[in-house]
């Protein structure tokens, strides 16, 4: 896999792993390694089976056998570690032409948008349903006895009461459903994380990891998950980088007034002597994610203090 | 510090800025700007053999912000609360340039441990030494009448930390001036 | 002998009272306050706060703060109430697997029964600190209105705190207890409660210890906070009249205009007049900017009025409720730290045409009360025993979505009854039994406790086999049941979980997590 592939499935959500034609591991991205605790570089050569647990261990290998004998995708529902996926295993030509196999992991959607789902599918037929009744309402007119008369509308009745306890039920829960997809997220509650995940990650050997953060801070737009990744992965890239790690210092605070209000979330390290810090990875890919949410990225420098890499969000409105 | 000098620290750090979002050939041409400015500035050639660059002759250079200028003379003085004060005006009123404030930022993490030395253990008790009427005389910043209005000689400085729910930072800061202007003290 | 705490798990203060040496006394904690503000907090670096450390960084630290949790226990996630505080409350309130509301604060969700276990704990923690002995056994006070899934709640949390809850008790009922009544002659006793967040008014009739609750109404919206709220939008307006500068968007003025609303409206109880000092409160290019501003009872009064005159509407709701009229009532008892103020007194007084009791404490009387029963049910001295009564009727869903009422609201618990089930198909072997709560004839209108399947019913034709199945409410409000094939004796116990309650070993993983952490505490 060349490096852009990997900058791709890096900012990918859903987990995924890329397998060779003999069935073994060649990467996980991030968002396998958040979900399932293995990074690339442990996987790198394991069968695939070893990265499943329970029945879903046969079912991927299944699908795998299938797809590098056909060279087409396969999907299937998945259960792994207490979570249900859909499975989408597709086809990749890897060396020497032959047929790998790359597992894509797409969470199943969360109760609510299920709901909202099984709604739509409820009002369709009730659509139908009405437009016939009303059409054998109309068709009937004069033929009709007074005992067909008043069945007819009853039943048109009723109708319009599922209709719009139907529809009720759909604006309910489409308000929830865009509350939860609304992508905003505490920007010192981010920090905060990533603080506790480096520690939990590096252990006593790790740097001193300093939290400089209010409380809370106003909501930013944007996706925590995604964010979250990136912070860790560039907090994670500085304490591998440097054999004798100094402090790291994570900071998160509110700049600037009323329209121009945002959130600045900060990766601040000491300098070393005669020595560039290494650039921050993927910094192209990574302003790209920002901007995507009206966001942006900042580096700077000073010899002797060390550099900040600094990522602006805009506030969440309302 | 001369125009000079200040044209080399200028080229130095924007160098970095450049190398740390990854853009390795403009930061190596800021680099190669300071070895024509001096010759024989070593940090340059390191970084330049860092980034895999020669020293070649620069392009012509970009003119500089001289009250960045000021502040980066500060921060290589080794004056950085002045800096920081510096930085803080420029960010106050053009909250979006994101050079100021990540410098800022740099800044309060070097200042973090200055500030931290300056109060002490984290269980010492601070309590206000002078009647509020003399206080009154002060002039404090809102975040430092807030931090007042906590300390009421029984909170240590950890429990002013956890219960202000500001940026430590700041509370650390706001302490240490407390305790420099001799407003506050504080008891082991 | 380990003694019995009485705990006022309030919604926006708790209290704790013990009995010593026949006299009821309530427990300051460390900074010497009798109550403790029913708030817990995680810090920025992962501490917890619980009581007043908690309330003195709600404001600059809002969304990690927990407050008025009680509002949504025991309830389902889509009940109204907690939609409600969804969109009041400045934490989040998310779905938990149960479907019960769980707040998340400091990155973790934590159910509202965990939440009341923490406040809780602290409660003993200031007892056994006072007593300087182990505290094991509690009398806990919940809502007159409060059905089964709160009740269980309320002793699941008590139990997460180490505690044997020796009953649950109506808070009306607890302040009725206080004061003593009921032990002579049939009475009519209104109880009303302006706490810090929430207005209760009940009707109750006691006599020979037995109490019944004629009515209760009130609004979980409306307390003391909403006064303070009042005061301190009354400040922000004066200073930003005299200093031009909005006070609003910043939280750490907030924090310290609501400290001193709250301290002047308390002050204003005893005085006509309080001056306001906030030095420092904002700073712009001029320097620093100084509040210092009078504000006299009389203009409290103008300002909250309106807010007085609302409770008085849910009284009159309520004793239409109970059918009575102002004359029918022999007493009148103030609870909640609100009632102190003389405005509330004189409106309470004007209505009923009677001096209401304000002896005791008003925002202590409810854990006086409690302690009280917790001593009647552990000593051996003829105490007055407290007969209380089901706060809603209890019954099954039937046929056609009716609701089959089983045990009467009003009936003096414990009780037990039975109802004989049979088949409605030929060789069926299981039945469906929805338990639910509530007044209403149409079951989706009543609060669903439960439902279970009674299974291993013997193949015979439809209506041929019976089980008798028992509901028992004991003394706490709180269901269980039990099935009894006639036939072959054999016998089915079933628990009742109610949506949103804690299952076993859900509540064993909360007490262990606890252990691990230390909750900061102090005053």
């Amino acid at each position: 896999m060349n490096r852009a592939e990997r900058s791709l499935l890096s900012f990918l959500d859903a987990p995924v792993v890329v397998g060779d034609p003999d069935g073994r591991a060649v990467y996980v991205n991030p968002a396998f390694e958040e979900r399932f605790g293995q990074a690339a570089d442990e996987v790198a050569g394991l069968p695939l089976a070893e990265l499943f647990q329970g029945g879903g261990r046969e079912a991927v290998l299944r699908a795998v056998a299938e797809v590098c004998e056909r060279g087409e995708s396969v999907r299937f529902p998945l259960r792994e570690r207490g979570a249900g996926f859909q499975a989408v295993v597709s086809p990749i030509t890897a060396d020497e032409a032959r047929v790998g196999a790359v597992i894509l992991l797409k969470e199943e959607v969360e109760g609510v948008e299920r709901l909202l789902a099984l709604q739509r599918e409820i009002a369709d037929p009730l659509s139908e349903l009405e437009a016939t009744l009303q059409s054998l309402h109309e068709q009937t007119g004069g033929r009709r006895s007074p005992q067909h008369r008043a069945d007819l509308e009853d039943a048109l009745r009723a109708l319009a009461r599922v209709r719009k306890w139907c529809d009720e039920l759909g604006d309910t829960l489409a308000g929830r459903a865009t509350a939860a997809a609304a992508g905003r997220f505490d920007p010192a509650q981010l920090v905060r994380l990533v603080a506790q995940r480096l520690e939990s990650r590096s252990g006593s050997s790790g740097p001193a990891i300093e939290l400089l953060a209010p409380a809370s801070l106003p909501l930013a737009r944007g996706d925590a998950a995604k964010l979250e990744a990136i912070l860790l992965r560039a907090a994670q890239d500085r304490v591998e980088a440097d054999p004798a790690p100094a402090a790291l210092t994570l900071g998160a605070r509110c700049v600037g007034r009323d329209a121009a209000r945002a959130v600045l979330v900060s990766l601040s390290e000491r300098a070393r002597p005669h020595a560039v810090l290494a650039p921050l990875r993927e910094a192209a890919l990574v302003a790209e994610v920002l901007a995507a949410s009206g966001g942006a990225l900042h580096v700077a420098s000073d010899p002797a203090l060390g550099r900040t890499t600094l990522l602006r969000f805009p506030l969440a409105e309302g | 510090m001369s125009a000079h000098e200040a044209e080399i620290a200028r080229l130095m750090a924007r160098g970095l800025d450049l190398y740390g979002l990854g853009q390795v050939r403009e930061a190596t041409e800021c680099w190669r700007r300071v070895l024509a400015l001096d010759p024989g500035h070593a940090e340059a050639r390191d970084f330049l053999h860092t980034a895999g660059g020669e020293p070649e002759p620069p392009a012509a250079t970009a003119a500089a912000d001289p009250v960045m200028e000021e502040a980066r003379g500060l921060l290589r003085g080794g004056r950085l609360v002045e800096g920081l004060d510096l930085l803080e005006t420029v960010a106050g009123n053009e909250p979006a340039r994101l050079e100021v404030q990540a410098l800022v930022e740099l800044v309060r993490a070097a200042l973090l441990h200055t500030y931290r030395r300056n109060v002490g253990n984290g269980a010492r008790v601070p309590r206000v030494r002078i009647p509020p009427e003399q206080v009154l005389k002060y002039n404090l910043p809102a975040s430092a009448g807030f931090l007042l209005s906590l300390i009421d000689g029984r909170t240590s400085v950890d429990e002013l930390l956890a219960l202000s729910g500001m940026d430590p930072f700041e509370v650390l800061r706001g302490v240490s001036n407390l305790l420099d202007a001799g407003i506050v003290e504080a008891a082991a | 002998m380990s003694r019995v705490i009485g705990i006022d798990l309030g919604t926006t203060n708790s209290c704790v009272a013990i009995i010593e040496n026949g006299q009821p006394s309530v427990i300051p904690n460390a900074g010497g306050y009798k109550t403790t503000p029913s708030m817990f907090a995680v810090t920025q670096d992962g501490k917890r706060l619980v009581g007043h450390l908690a309330k003195r960084q709600a404001i600059t630290n809002a969304r990690n703060t927990v407050f008025a949790s009680k509002r949504v226990i025991g309830r389902r996630f889509d009940d109204g109430e907690v939609q409600k505080c969804i969109e009041l409350c400045p934490y989040s309130i998310v779905r938990g697997q149960n479907d019960d509301p769980r707040i998340e604060v400091g990155g973790k969700a934590f159910t509202c029964t965990e939440i009341a276990s923490i406040i809780l704990r602290e409660m003993k923690r200031v007892a056994e600190e006072y007593l300087g002995e182990p505290v094991q056994e509690a009398v806990i006070t919940v809502p007159a209105y409060f059905n089964d899934a709160q009740r269980q709640c309320t002793k699941d949390a008590g139990r997460i705190a180490g505690l044997e809850v020796l009953r649950i008790i109506n808070e009306p009922t607890a302040a009725a207890l206080a004061y003593g009544f009921g032990k002579k002659n049939d009475e009519k006793i209104a109880v009303y409660d302006l706490g810090g967040g929430t207005f209760d008014i009940s009707i109750l009739e006691m006599g020979q210890g037995v109490i019944e609750v004629l009515a209760t109404a009130g609004n979980t919206f409306l307390g003391g906070e909403d006064f303070d709220r009042r005061i301190v939008n009354w400040l922000i307006e004066r200073f930003q009249s005299s200093d031009s500068i909005d006070l609003r968007g910043d939280p750490m003025a907030l924090q310290r205009l609501k400290d001193a609303a709250e301290k002047a409206k308390c002050d204003l109880s005893q005085r006509e007049a309080v001056e306001i000092n906030l030095p420092f409160i904002a700073s712009d290019t001029q320097g620093p900017r100084h509040l210092s501003i009078e504000l006299s009872r009389e203009q409290l009064e103008g300002l909250v009025h309106d807010i007085v005159s609302e409770t008085l509407k849910t009284v009159e709701r309520c004793m239409s409720d109970a059918g009575l009229g102002a004359q029918d009532i022999d007493q009148v008892i103030l609870v909640g730290g609100q009632t102190r103020m003389p405005l509330v007194q004189q409106a309470v007084a004007d209505y009923f045409n009677k001096r209401p009791h304000k002896g005791v404490n008003p925002d202590e009387v409810v854990a006086v009360g409690a302690a009280i029963q917790g001593e009647a049910l552990t000593s051996e001295e003829e105490n007055l025993l407290l007969l209380d009564v089901t706060p809603l009727s209890l019954g099954i869903a039937t046929f056609g979505g009716h609701f089959a009422k089983l045990i009467e609201r009003n009936t003096t618990v414990p009780v037990r009854k039975g109802h004989i089930f049979t088949t409605t198909r030929d060789h069926q072997t299981a039945v469906k039994i929805r338990v639910l709560q509530g007044e209403s004839d149409v079951a989706a209108e009543n609060d669903l406790l439960g439902e279970f399947v009674l299974t291993g019913i013997r193949r015979a034709p439809k209506g041929e086999p019976e089980i008798e199945v028992s509901f028992d409410i004991d003394a706490n409000g709180i269901v269980s049941v039990s099935a009894r094939d006639l036939e072959t004796g054999k016998e089915q116990s079933i628990t009742v979980n109610a949506t949103g309650t804690l299952d076993e070993s859900e509540i064993q993983q909360i007490i262990e997590e606890h252990e691990l952490y230390e909750v900061q505490a102090k005053g």
